[in-house]
């Protein structure tokens, strides 16, 4: 009974605690104005990127440690502008300190403010016993008086540019939350010649354009190269004795392995999300249907049966689902399918001919290419479909491939032919997800499919 | 046993309907008891054509006036045209609207207006319509460039009485004036383009000291989110929404007396209106 009574006190007690504080609660939210913010501005974030700090007597391969300084951080703005999330503040407009330089554990924190700047990397450079560079940066948010991340790095003098793209990715990180995309490479096929003789070489390059690399001597034609998702490799398809194979490319140690010959004609291969299996389509008797190959057994699966053209299957990144292109329902349209070939459902149902999908790297959208009243569009819709906008429109713009985080789709374009047969250059470009960012990637000679590896290692 | 079931189940529903009536209210930022909104809001707005229509049906009073008291009553209800919040006629004031000395030669019609305080406030919320509500707020947004300006330059008076729906049209006003100042200002960089952008939604609390400066650091409300792996994407958006607080301070043109209400404000970052629209 005692107990009970206790109990019934306690619980009295307790409710009555609960809802003084509820009310507490109540009154604390009602005092206060909310103001709800739903309109903003898309601009690019203005970002102070000082040289990193080296001295001038301390001389390695290449120059002066201070001239790398100089070099390197040259790289970072281009590479930041370029994403065109970011706005450099001009140099012009430093206040430096009474030394002339930039402080670098404690910025000024309210004279980057008086320039407008949000954030600031800064940092120093000098040269190790060993011969290797020792670099480190700082990002300084402006207007929060913090540090908001730090990193050191050492390499060798030669690997410059690389490190420059490390930091560029370490602030695109820090600042959108999402990976960079700078230390990346790309593959494409390099053209050059007459339209009617072009000479095709496969060529590798950083995504910024420099340290290109031709692959293959043009002998052969070379066609829709791929890069493996989880390392430096590519498949590509070429021509050997009129025959079309498919080939295995090792970038790192330049090894290059025959896949095999297939029956008939073989497109677009393209590696799985694990890098384990290639997926492709294979033209057979006028059929074009989608295969999958294992890497390690070489067996091969079919995945459509259809009458109709099936080609440019992608996988998306969880490997669940298959999204390829088919005229099974009158036009060029796009499709997904589960990664055994079932379930196949239609996803386009724009005006024109939709095709070459692909899907992100984080599984929220599929670009395409569109064809309509003799245009051509680069455009993303979501794997259901929705949402579809397109972010590029030429005369020419095909073979769209996504960077490592998902958020800029690289293509080629060709310009029109003139009466008298001149023009139709091709060149690389670049858009973002916002369809405002659109920048021209330029090469040594014309370029066309393009291939975005993921980050290195 | 039993007593300990019975009352363990006594318990539960007592948490359970303290969950369901007081939780909800927790979401609610705005007081909820406030039930008589609508003429008063007219008169803050100072929306011309809201005059107009005032001096329409003054004119229409005027004719029937010989005929039946009664609607004029009504029809000389409704406040005088816009002038202070506070000049507002409350149910037991029985101080004459501005209205009456046009008609002063008529005894009937000081008469009517002299009742007309009878009427109950309870009557008013019929004519209530959130939608024409919503719609001469964004009325008011447009006519006038600078809310700042006007909020300074009104004078809200210490001796009048201030009731709740005065102190809600003063916060909207304020709410008002703060988002046009960090929109106009450029403050709010939205994060574009991540992955589901338009559901990071923010919430910075701020505090202000009276001449309108920051106290302390904008304080994200959720900011344990902002520290959790997988949460870069929030951490950017609560990021840009801290910034956008900060390069917009001081916030020096909120009416001084008025600092009771602003001290403490809460600032709300929806990117989903902007990106998905």
């Amino acid at each position: 009974m005692e107990l009970h009574v206790r109990l019934s006190k306690f619980i009295r007690l307790s409710v009555a605690a609960m809802l003084a504080a509820m009310l507490s609660f109540v009154a604390t939210a009602n005092a206060r104005i909310v103001v709800d913010i739903n309109r903003g501005h898309a601009d690019p974030l203005p970002i102070a990127i000082t040289n990193l700090a080296g001295k001038e007597s301390d001389i390695v391969s290449g120059g002066s440690v201070s001239e790398y300084g100089k070099r390197i951080a040259q790289v970072v703005k281009a590479d930041l502008t370029r994403s065109g999330l970011f706005r450099m503040v001009d140099t012009a407009a430093f206040i430096k300190s009474g030394n002339g330089q930039v402080s670098l554990l404690n910025p000024a924190f309210n004279n980057w403010k008086a320039i407008g700047a949000q954030a600031l990397m800064n940092g120093s450079i000098s040269v190790e016993e060993d011969g290797r560079l020792k670099v480190e940066f700082r990002l300084w948010d402006i207007l929060g008086a913090h540090q908001m991340t730090g990193l050191r790095y050492f390499t060798s003098p030669k690997n410059w540019r690389r490190i420059a793209h490390l930091i560029a990715d370490a602030i695109y990180k820090r600042l959108t939350g999402e990976s960079g995309y700078f230390d990346t490479r790309i593959v494409y096929i390099s053209e050059s010649g007459p339209a009617t003789h072009k000479i095709k070489r496969l060529a590798i390059m950083d995504q910024d354009g420099y340290n290109h690399v031709f692959l293959t001597n043009g002998k052969n034609l070379v066609l829709t190269p791929r890069f493996s998702p989880t390392a430096q490799e590519i498949t590509y398809l070429s021509y050997f004795n009129d025959n079309p194979r498919v080939y295995l490319y090792n970038i790192d140690s330049g090894k290059q392995e025959i896949l095999g010959d297939f029956p008939g004609m073989t497109f677009a291969p393209r590696f799985s999300p694990d890098g384990n299996k290639v997926i492709m389509s294979q033209a057979y008797k006028g059929n074009s249907d989608i295969y999958v190959m294992e890497l390690s057994t070489r067996k091969i699966t079919r995945l459509t049966k259809n009458t109709a053209i099936d080609t440019s299957p992608s996988y998306s990144p969880d490997s669940r689902y298959i999204t390829f292109n088919s005229d099974r329902g009158g036009s060029q349209q796009i499709y997904v399918m589960e990664a055994n070939g079932k379930n196949i459902k239609r996803i386009s149902f724009g005006k024109g001919r939709y095709g070459t999908p692909v899907w992100s790297p984080r599984g929220d959208l599929i670009a395409f290419t569109r064809q309509y009243k003799g245009k051509f569009y680069i455009g993303v819709m979501r794997p259901d479909g929705s949402g579809e906008r397109l972010l590029s429109e030429s005369y020419l713009d095909e073979g769209p491939t996504w960077s490592p985080n998902g958020r800029v789709i690289m293509f080629f374009r060709q310009q029109p032919y003139d009466r008298k047969g001149h023009g139709g250059e091709t060149q690389l470009w670049t858009v973002d997800l916002t369809g405002y960012n659109e920048r021209q990637i330029i090469t040594p000679l014309e370029a066309s499919d393009p291939a975005w590896s993921p980050l290195i290692r | 046993m039993r007593d300990a079931l019975i009352i363990s189940v006594i318990f539960h529903i007592v948490v359970i309907m303290s969950s369901v009536v007081g939780l909800p209210m927790l979401n609610r930022d705005r007081p909820t008891g406030i039930t008589v909104i609508p003429v008063e809001m007219v008169k803050i707005s100072d929306v011309t054509k809201l005059k107009a229509q005032q001096k329409k049906t003054d004119l229409k009073k005027k004719k029937p006036s010989s005929r039946k008291k009664k609607p004029e009553r009504k029809v000389e209800m409704p406040p005088p045209p816009p002038k202070l919040v506070s000049d507002m006629p409350l149910p037991d004031m029985k101080s004459k609207p501005a209205l009456k000395k046009k008609s002063a030669k008529k005894q009937a019609v000081r008469t009517a207006a002299n009742r007309a305080p009878r009427i109950t406030p309870k009557s008013k919320p019929r004519r209530f319509n959130a939608g024409k509500l919503a719609a001469l707020l964004d009325k008011r947004e447009q006519s006038e460039p600078d809310i700042a300006e006007k909020l300074k330059d009104r004078d809200f008076g210490n001796e009048k009485v201030i009731s709740t729906v005065d102190i809600r049209q003063q916060s909207l006003a304020i709410a008002d004036a703060v988002n046009k100042h960090i929109y106009d200002n450029n403050c709010w960089n939205v994060p574009a383009g991540a992955k589901g952008a338009e559901g990071l939604q923010v919430t910075i609390h701020i505090r202000l000291s009276p001449d309108g400066k920051l106290i302390g650091a904008p304080k994200v409300t959720d900011s344990r989110r902002m520290d959790m792996p997988g949460q870069e994407f929030f951490r950017t958006a609560a990021e840009s929404a801290q910034r956008a607080v900060l390069k917009c301070a001081p916030y020096d043109f909120l009416p001084k007396d008025q600092y009771d209400l602003w001290r403490d404000m809460e600032i709300v970052f929806d990117p989903e209106y902007m990106l998905k629209g």
